[in-house]
């Protein structure tokens, strides 16, 4: 019971990084300023109210339909069994869990029928209206947490230094990712092709992984000395970070099919295998070099960041095993990760004033990690105390936000609407993210 | 702990699956058909006689086990069964015939007859009457839901299907079978176990 305790915490803390409703209604995009340190160290020097307050408190109203909608809650599988078994459906737990900060409107439905054709030619399976099965689209890519450059830090308390442009801080991290079911590529050639083989082995898993532990930031921010001749501003900063990891929990669940010489799945075999550290079962522990610069010209600020130059982590715990016949182990194991492997981010914002005092502000953003890429472009209008937002994003499949806010002394209060489109289905998907802001 | 690695386990096989989503085995039983043997052929009726289709036993006209349909994974907690069998027909000799076709389901344990009520039963059956030189279609389709007592002879060990075709008449006709489905649905949810 303590293995599931580990892996639903680290879990629960790490959806705690989510992005901020601000930057939801704009598409995605994330500003320039200091909050934007964790992906450009540069902007820890940059004034934090050149492109208005980062944000407030994220109000998890993803919650609201994990605990309540039927279609969405795994908790009526233990309170409400018939309720459970007659509405809940996988794909929609799957995508809200993924965005806890967000109220899904419209949660993705799975498809009515899976159709497996037999005929002696082999299996062929659709979705029922004839298309070939696309299992590959809900793959959760890389595995585990290891390797993947550490998230921002919450909880951050800077610690006084008395040194200009020289930060310490502490703080605390988590994460989680990889969530996912990922076919072999076996099963994920044959499914597209429409047909399974003969006599073939086929398997698919399901990963997820996440961590949390503590952190110490040493980063140098500073802005440079004017330049003769030129109008703007640059600011370069470096950033050490180094942890200490307190939870690990890096889960698969395997399970594997042969078909016969018709091509016909036979029974389903199941093998797990769970690395987990917890206070007294392990640690881990590791560091990362992040650089980056910014510019600030005329009514723009552009940067340009680039986090884990080089990385080192290691975690020690326990490797439990059950290779699906009954037979598990639980033996000590430790990984290790040390990579030149770097995260790119760049990003810009322009600030327009129109006749009359309002303001429009442009920005966008753009990163490359771990083979991934993501983008986004949103705009702001700022009339008095009122905002409007909206953008588009790129995340694996286009995403749409809109949003308003009210701006008052002391307080302020986001909504956004956005968008995304469903793993398998490309449903476009709506939800709801709110948050509070308080800045004194 | 056990309870909820086993409902985790199961809803890794459910990921795309939903309460309300059914997996549909259709199986094409007529593409296992070895050539046309048995599935296209001239019959001389002297009076009435009746075959028996799929030809389990190498005679047409003594009743026999049927298809035997098993090794598949929706057979547990079946939540629907389908058939649908087609059949071209026509008299090709001077007299009128008529013709009566029986779709037979059973248990896999009933190897023996599946026509002869012991344990098998009747899922759907159709007549025809065809005059000398017409031709027509026989069309036999049934679908049975979850609570339907003949699900029950459809087992984790499978189940039998077969076609008695009865003919009176002094004739002869020529028959070819065109189509020969059978459609399993299973609802993946029926399987989650209790708390």
């Amino acid at each position: 019971m303590k293995r599931l305790w580990i892996l639903l915490l680290t879990a629960t803390l790490g959806v705690a990084s989510a992005q901020g409703v601000r930057s939801l209604g704009m598409g995605g995009v994330t500003l320039p300023g200091p909050w934007a340190a964790g992906l450009n160290p540069a902007y820890a020097a940059y004034p934090g109210d050149a492109y208005g307050p980062g944000g407030g408190f994220d109000l998890p109203l993803g919650l609201i339909n994990l605990a309540l909608r039927p279609s969405v809650s795994p908790l009526y599988y233990f309170t409400d069994f018939a309720t459970f078994k007659s509405n809940f459906d996988v794909l929609a737990f799957l995508d809200q869990v993924s965005r806890p900060y967000e109220f899904m409107i419209n949660p993705p439905s799975s498809p009515d029928k899976i159709v497996l054709h037999v005929s002696a030619d082999g299996v062929q399976i659709t979705d029922g209206s004839g298309k070939p099965f696309q299992l590959g689209t809900y793959s959760g890519g890389k595995s585990g947490a290891a390797g993947l450059p550490l998230p921002q830090p919450f909880l951050l308390i800077p610690i006084p230094t008395g040194l200009s442009g020289l930060h310490v801080s502490l703080g605390a991290f988590t994460s989680a990712g990889g969530f996912g079911l990922n076919p072999s590529p076996a099963l994920s050639r044959d499914l597209a092709s429409g047909s399974l083989q003969p006599n073939t082995e086929y398997s698919f898993s399901l990963t997820g992984a996440a961590s949390a532990g503590v952190n110490v930031n040493l980063d140098f921010a500073t802005p440079l000395p004017a330049i003769p001749g030129f109008e703007g501003k640059v600011y370069l900063g470096g950033q050490l970070e180094g942890f200490y990891g307190l939870l690990y929990a890096d889960a698969e669940l395997t399970g594997t099919t042969t078909t016969d010489d018709h091509g016909a799945p036979g029974p389903v075999t199941y093998s797990n295998r769970l690395f987990y550290v917890y206070p007294g079962s392990g640690n881990g522990y590791g560091g990362r070099l992040d650089l980056g610069v910014a510019l600030d010209y005329q009514s723009g600020t552009y940067g340009l960041g680039v986090r884990n130059l080089f990385g080192y982590e290691s975690w020690s715990g326990v490797l439990h095993t059950n290779d699906g016949s009954g037979h598990s182990s639980d033996n000590s194991h430790t990984i290790t990760h040390a990579a030149f492997d770097p995260a790119v981010y760049a990003n810009g914002a322009y600030a327009q004033t129109l006749a009359g005092g309002d303001v429009v502000l442009y920005g966008a953003d753009a990163s490359y990690a771990a083979g991934a890429f993501s983008a986004h472009a949103g705009v702001e209008y700022q009339k008095s105390i009122f905002r409007l937002r909206g953008g588009l994003g790129y995340e694996n499949g286009l995403k749409l936000g809109l949003g308003a806010g009210v701006k008052l002394p002391g307080f302020s209060f986001d909504t956004a609407l956005t968008s995304h489109q469903a793993p398998f289905s490309g449903q476009m998907v709506f939800g709801l993210a709110a948050s509070l802001g308080f800045n004194f | 702990m056990k309870k909820l690695l086993l409902l985790l386990a199961t809803l890794a096989v459910l990921t795309a699956c939903s309460a309300h989503t059914l997996v549909v085995a259709d199986l094409d039983l007529l593409s296992f058909a070895q050539g046309t043997e048995g599935l296209e052929g001239d019959l001389t009726v002297p009076g009435s006689m009746q075959v028996y289709i799929p030809d389990a036993d190498d005679n047409l006209a003594t009743p026999d086990g049927g298809e035997l349909i098993s090794d598949l994974p929706t057979l547990d907690e079946l939540h629907g069964l389908g058939i649908d069998v087609v059949a071209d027909v026509e008299n090709t000799g001077s007299g009128p015939l008529d013709l009566q076709a029986d779709f037979r389901l059973a248990p896999a344990s009933d190897s023996s007859n599946i026509y002869d009520g012991a344990g098998d039963t009747s899922l759907t059956n159709t007549s025809l009457h065809l005059e000398a030189g017409a031709s027509g279609q026989v069309h036999l389709e049934a679908h049975l839901q979850k609570g339907d007592p003949a699900l029950d002879l459809v087992t984790g060990d499978g189940f039998r299907v077969g076609v008695e075709l009865r003919v009176n008449g002094s004739s002869t006709i020529h028959y070819q079978i065109t189509g020969f489905h059978v459609v399993l649905e299973q609802r993946p949810f029926d399987l989650i176990p209790e708390p």
